[in-house]
């Protein structure tokens, strides 16, 4: 009976996803370092140069249909988590989450 | 935050190639739009998260990352003049319903920069020092564009002047975007004292995709954010409640570039909202 309580529990929590994928919002630059190699390793280069525009207007928006809405909110306790360190101040510095680690979607 | 010096020496390895690679004008537009919309993106999305901290460090970061995108009034005017005056005509930054993207730009852009200077002006009187003072945040941010923009024209010459001023106009041109998104047709109701009501989660629209709101340090809570402008990022609450868009902020920026389409979407939405309010 215990051990069934156990296995429902998520193996991520939506707030340890986030705390890893809060990098991805520095990651746009690296697209405009990948322009310039695909661009360089093809005939058309000019065009290559719209590669970031293409990603974040056209993949990103696609991207996001598919993975769907994070309706989450923290409540008390995990608020006092998120609160501590400099993780969220300083990303990305810190290494990953020591909160534990289980997946609960939230939606 | 590891995004000021980012920003630093993508801006500097970004008009390198601007200046050394063999594109035509088509690319080097291309080149330029690009790194205006991933400058905006993260630099100025970092900055907006920067700016509403109380530690001056962290505010100052805030500043020359907006510096880096010759944006620097809108440090002054988020804070003081948009956060006040949101949802009401009094605010460049939030347009009205049937007000096309196009209408909307130039006079934020320009009210954005006026009201910064009126903000740093009376805030300066108040404290018996005059407008030209050292004090003065818009003249410093002003400074720091200027600088940035003198340092690229000495060191690649005029091309380097138009990268910067370019890049610069697109990261402004999506960041406006971004602003008339979110409070389109929404507006705070006027009391029998002929004062607006409080902002509240009506007065934003909001959409919580994962994936977006990762990429915009949970902008798209944006109902939250003006119910508390300094709550963390990590903090900010999905509001069941407040307008929700559509699509997330990517798509909606494609869409609010054709206002006949964007009034076809939204019109009915905002009508929807005014009449639940």
């Amino acid at each position: 009976m215990h051990s069934r309580v156990e296995s429902s529990k998520p193996l991520i929590s939506i707030f340890s996803l986030r705390r890893i994928f809060y990098l991805l919002a520095f990651s746009p630059y690296l697209l405009l370092y990948l322009s310039v190699f695909l661009g360089q390793q093809s005939e058309f280069q000019n065009l290559w140069m719209l590669f970031p525009c293409a990603v974040i207007f056209i993949v990103i928006p696609l991207l996001d249909r598919l993975i769907g809405l994070d309706h989450a909110n923290p409540d008390e306790n995990q608020k006092k988590r998120l609160n501590e360190g400099f993780w969220y101040t300083m990303l990305p510095s810190v290494g990953a989450s020591s909160t534990g680690v289980h997946l609960d979607l939230g939606y | 935050m590891l995004v000021l010096p980012l920003q630093g020496f993508t801006l500097i390895w970004a008009i390198e190639v601007f200046h050394t690679l063999d594109l035509s004008p088509g690319g080097k537009l291309a080149w330029i739009i690009s790194v205006g919309v991933v400058g905006s993106m993260v630099a100025i999305n970092s900055a907006h998260e920067l700016i509403h901290r109380r530690s001056r460090w962290l505010q100052g970061t805030g500043g020359l990352l907006l510096a880096s995108m010759s944006y620097g009034s809108f440090k002054t005017e988020h804070i003081l003049g948009h956060h006040q005056n949101v949802a009401t005509p009094e605010d460049a930054s939030s347009a009205e319903k049937g007000q096309s993207f196009y209408l909307f730009l130039p006079q934020a852009i320009i009210r954005n920069i006026c009201c910064a200077a009126k903000i740093e002006k009376e805030r300066l009187a108040k404290e018996g020092s005059g407008f030209w003072n050292r004090e003065n945040e818009f003249l410093i941010w002003s400074s720091v564009s200027f600088l940035i923009a003198c340092m690229m024209t000495i060191a690649y010459g005029f091309s380097g002047l138009v990268f910067f001023l370019g890049q610069s106009l697109f990261g402004i041109f999506l960041l406006e975007t971004v602003n008339y998104i979110e409070h389109y047709g929404l507006r705070r109701k006027t009391r029998e004292n002929g004062t607006f009501e409080s902002p509240g989660p009506e007065h934003s629209w909001n959409y919580s995709s994962f994936l977006t709101n990762m990429f915009l340090f949970q902008l798209q809570r944006h109902s939250d954010h003006h119910q508390k402008a300094n709550r963390r990022y990590q903090l900010l609450r999905h509001l069941h409640e407040a307008p929700q868009l559509p699509a997330s902020y990517a798509a909606m920026i494609l869409l609010a570039w054709f206002p006949l389409l964007w009034f076809k979407v939204m019109n009915k939405r905002v009508e929807q909202y005014a009449t639940c309010s």
